[in-house]
């Protein structure tokens, strides 16, 4: 039976049409005072306000008996006690295991894996420390000044994010270090930057979790080429100018990397869930090892909330249950990730990831394809940005849109140019207070307005409103509320997917199209292969053309 | 006059000599942890050709006194010197902090000390604010007469100067610094006085203009290495230029001190905020720190970055011979860039063995030796970090049966690179362009 026919879902259905369809959220607001002290969860330095959700207290409590109709917290058990909840894999999921203190890690099918998730993180520990010391060092005995990233989806989105956002934690001794990230394939922004940095001085860091991908494996024999002209001797090449982060070791050391320039992890860390690992170097390398320490603690503190607080407190679940009422019932299929921050210019890309290809599935984890939506579109903007781009689609569009703003309250306290604080903290509360006006324009639309401004406005002034959103306040950003930040969507899309009935930890729709792209290779380097759609061939044909 | 002189380093001592020598009743103050016993039987920790005797002398003669606590100083002078080291400019501040509570009359004090740019001034503030609240205000006089003693002619050097630099922002001071001085301008020597400020700058140029000129040796002598001539012969030829000199072009493998160290160096923050860096400073001390370890990547690239196991005879310790101090010395960048590829160092030097175990402690892999030869016992190869004179001409048979290989990398360019061959040495200098020979 499809979750759609179950009771729980039934009631929130028959209870959207009696009390929800017809009411807007101005409404909402004024029947009830209290509504903010009603939906909102203040948890470490985190603040959640859903009040501008259309829900009521009844919405709410039919929420939560979904979620346990479900068996929530039997699934989020089975997840933190690393039982095969990737069901179609036969894999554990244990990101959360990876940034636990030792003694809270579980044994994985008897087997202790702290020891090796800490052995791993020491190691990593340890070439930070080399390379931070300037004693790793270059084929000519010169000190590593840059660091390139090679990895894409979860083996870049991750580090790139949090290493853009954590810049101002920049560890005193990585001053000189600057860390750079190529994911492409089409080699564009390898091509670039290899004609700035030194060959002697550049250390890449091969970050593949199957160390198959070809996107990553093409830029990583580019940046072996550009070496290669200096350094004939391919042992040294390597050795000083690659270290390799993935979960299968034979293949690194089939390409070529000594196991010492090796770093591990498991199957059991899906890679959109990996920045946690060893895939988090580069943010290690930026922000030191204390500061990584600190990101996974921030993050540990969020996954100990998920599994002790009661769901009506449980930020994760109640972002999850929202997600599912706006989608499901009110109609939602669009959601944008607003973050009122620069620094976290990167979170929209990195969730768009984490979300879309965990559940972006329609099939049931049983295999029966589902009779109900499951993950909305998601994209997002650094929000002060999106103000000035698709706001207007928000505001006066046709589509139900959902929005998280999320923004850190505390801002220069430290670390700004001569001069400039004063001005920059004013600039903060100029950019908290649109975060505040843009929720309360898209929920209440021309109600925010006093009666006599509202009156006589022509129609294409006119704002609907009654668009949902929930607000997501920060204290401050540091390496441990970022973690926290991650870990909080992290959980919020695993609840998701026990609603929706989903695996969210396989991916199994990026795998046709690398297929189909290697005979189409062929196709294009060597003129091979005939293609039965005439769009195909059109193409092929114009490419050739050019190429000749 | 009554003089008195805080700090017994080499400025100090010659200063205090000097002073007394002509007349002057001098009290020398040991502010900077000095064993006084020591000093005061003329016994000094660093070699300065005839300054033992002449200490000797006026300390017999009483015209030049000993004293632990500076009380005794500041009771003492009608003008004040300070000659501490750069890195003690704290222990100045206190000093003259103290000397102005201390003295309620008005104060003359020549700052000899190298510190970062505007210290004359700071210093002036700070005396000024101790005596907030008292009677006469401005009554503290703060000249500045930087150094230019060049070790191994010190005392010749403040005796008999080619000019005098000093610093003096009022009349009055100037005055009385300058009969102090008259003996030493009886001749050839000139007086320059411009404000305290300025001196400071010159200084600085100064400074800066002899860390350029290494630098820039080192960077040609690194091209030497790769367009295949010798720097040797293109040094000779550089210094033959009467515009350019022999001094400071001798390339090597870096220079350290304190007087080249980056706070000295460093405009913005000391002068004012709004002060630019010079590039060109910046420059050339980054170029120095990469300078100190061309040792260490000649013997990577020779030893094709397989290091670990190694053990490497290291010569020299100092920052410069006949010192024991050994402020950012190369040979410390050195020797932390072999450790930490698992290198075994051992260590001689004439002086400063003392000086090491103080900074690093006990370590394994660090041995420290009682000779060259003891050095080379068992050692993959040579490094030269210091031209002590001694390292100039060792006995090479007998180096090369201790070593385990025949291998020097020479970071002072002591040696000659085809006699060096024909002692089946293998041999690294600085621009020697080995490969060539």
């Amino acid at each position: 039976m499809s979750v759609r026919q179950s009771p729980a879902w039934q009631a929130l259905e028959r209870h959207y049409r009696e009390a929800i369809e017809g009411a807007h959220l101005h409404q909402l607001f004024s029947a009830d005072p209290d509504r903010f002290d009603r939906f909102s969860v203040s948890e470490q330095d985190y603040l959640l306000d859903f009040s501008k959700h259309r829900i009521t207290e009844q919405s709410f409590q039919l929420l939560l008996r979904l979620a346990e109709q479900q068996q929530l917290r039997d699934w989020i058990d089975r997840l933190f006690e690393g039982a095969p909840v990737n069901s179609s894999e036969q894999r554990s999921a244990l990101h959360t295991a990876l940034r636990a203190p030792a003694e809270r890690t579980p044994r994985l099918a008897g087997e202790a894996i702290a020891e090796a998730i800490h052995g791993n993180l020491a190691r990593m520990g340890e070439m930070v420390a080399q390379i931070h010391s300037g004693h790793w060092r270059g084929y000519s005995g010169k000190a590593i000044t840059d660091v390139v990233n090679l990895g894409v989806g979860g083996s870049d989105l991750g580090p790139f994010m949090a290493c853009h956002a954590l810049e101002e934690f920049r560890d005193p001794r990585a001053r000189g270090l600057q860390v750079h990230f190529v994911s492409s394939i089409d080699g564009s922004q390898l091509a670039e930057l290899l004609k700035r940095l030194n060959p002697e001085t550049t250390l890449f860091v091969l970050s593949s979790k199957s160390f198959t991908t070809i996107d990553t494996l093409s830029n990583a024999e580019t940046a072996k080429g550009w070496l290669a002209q200096k350094i004939s001797d391919e042992s040294i090449l390597i050795g000083q100018h690659f270290i390799g982060c993935s979960a299968r070791p034979e293949k690194m050391s089939e390409w070529g990397i000594p196991v010492s320039n090796q770093l591990q992890f498991w199957d059991w860390v899906g890679g959109r869930f990996s920045l946690w690992s060893v895939i988090g170097l580069p943010i290690a390398l930026l922000i030191g090892m204390d500061g990584f320490r600190q990101l996974l603690a921030g993050a540990h503190a969020i996954d100990q909330h998920f599994r002790e607080a009661p769901f009506e407190r449980n930020l994760p679940v109640i972002m999850a249950l929202l997600g599912v009422w706006t989608g499901n019932f009110i109609g939602v299929k669009g959601h944008s990730v607003l973050p009122y921050d620069g620094r976290l210019k990167f979170l929209p890309n990195y969730l768009t990831q984490l979300e879309m290809e965990s559940n972006g599935k329609s099939v049931t984890r049983g295999g029966e394809r589902v009779d109900y939506d499951t993950c909305p579109i998601i994209w997002g903007e650094v929000g002060p940005n999106a103000q000035h781009a698709y706001y207007q689609l928000l505001h006066q569009g046709t589509q139900p849109v959902s929005c998280d703003f999320i923004a850190p309250v505390r801002r220069y306290r430290a670390g700004t140019a001569a001069g400039t604080r004063a001005q920059l903290q004013s600039q903060q509360q100029l950019n908290l207070a649109n975060c505040l006006a843009q929720s309360r324009v898209l929920m209440f639309g021309d109600q925010a307005l006093p009666v006599e401004e509202r009156e006589g406005r022509r129609s294409d002034q006119h704002y609907e409103g009654n668009q949902c959103s929930t607000t997501l306040l920060i204290k401050e950003l540091t390496p441990a509320t970022l973690g926290g930040l991650v870990a909080l969507y992290e959980h919020k899309v695993f609840v998701q997917s026990v609603i929706w009935e989903i695996n969210p930890f396989d991916q199994w729709g990026v795998e046709l199209g690398k297929q189909i792209a290697k005979e189409t290779h062929r196709a294009i380097a060597a003129g091979e292969g005939d293609f039965d759609d005439s769009s195909t061939r059109g193409l092929l044909a114009f490419i050739q053309r050019v190429q000749r | 006059m009554r003089v008195s002189v805080y700090g017994c380093g080499l400025i100090g001592l010659v200063t205090g000599v000097a002073l007394a020598d002509v007349g002057n009743d001098v009290v020398l103050v040991a502010c900077e942890g000095e064993d006084i016993e020591r000093l005061r039987a003329a016994d000094i920790s660093f070699e300065e050709p005839g300054l033992k005797e002449r200490l000797q002398r006026e300390l017999a003669a009483g015209r030049l006194r000993i004293a632990a606590d500076r009380e005794r100083g500041f009771e003492h002078g009608q003008v004040h010197m300070l000659a501490v080291t750069s890195d003690h400019y704290e222990t100045g501040r206190e000093l003259l902090v103290a000397l102005a509570t201390h003295r309620p009359d008005p104060i003359t004090v020549v700052n000899q000390s190298t510190f970062s740019m505007g210290a004359a001034l700071r210093l002036k503030e700070a005396m000024l604010a101790a005596r907030e609240g008292e009677e006469n205000l401005n009554d503290v006089y703060l000249l500045v007469l930087p150094s230019f003693l060049q070790e191994g002619a010190a005392i010749q050097g403040f005796t008999r100067p080619q000019r005098i630099l000093l610093g003096a922002d009022e009349e009055w001071g100037l005055q009385l610094v300058q009969e102090l001085l008259r003996p030493f301008l009886r001749n050839q020597g000139r007086l320059l006085t411009m404000p305290t400020k300025a001196a400071e700058f010159t200084k600085y140029a100064i400074n800066g203009m002899l860390a350029t000129k290494l630098s820039f040796m080192n960077e040609m002598a690194n091209l030497a290495d790769q367009i295949g001539v010798d720097i040797e012969q293109v040094r000779k030829g550089v210094g033959s230029d009467p515009r350019i000199g022999y001094d400071y072009i001798y390339p090597g493998c870096g220079f350290g001190g304190l007087k080249f160290s980056e706070e000295l160096l460093q405009l913005a923050a000391t002068v004012e905020e709004n002060v630019e860096e010079s590039f060109l400073l910046r420059t050339v001390l980054d170029t120095n720190e990469q300078q100190k370890e061309v040792l260490f990547r000649k013997a990577w690239t020779h030893w094709q970055t397989r290091m670990r196991g190694k053990t490497v005879a290291l010569l020299g310790a100092s920052f410069k011979p006949n010192t024991d101090h050994i402020d950012n010395s190369p040979a410390l960048v050195l020797m932390e860039a072999l450790w930490a590829q698992g290198v075994t160092v051992r260590l001689y030097d004439p002086k400063a063995l003392e000086r090491v175990k103080a900074h690093y402690g006990p370590r394994d892999d660090l041995v420290l030796c009682d000779s060259l030869y003891q050095a080379a016992e068992g050692s993959d190869a040579l490094m030269i970090a210091t031209e002590w004179k001694e390292f100039w001409s060792p006995d090479f048979e007998r180096l090369g049966e201790l070593m385990k290989a025949r291998l020097i990398f020479d970071g002072r360019n002591l040696y000659n690179p085809e006699f060096m061959k024909e002692l089946g040495f293998t041999y690294f200098g600085v621009g020697r362009s080995t490969a060539f020979v």
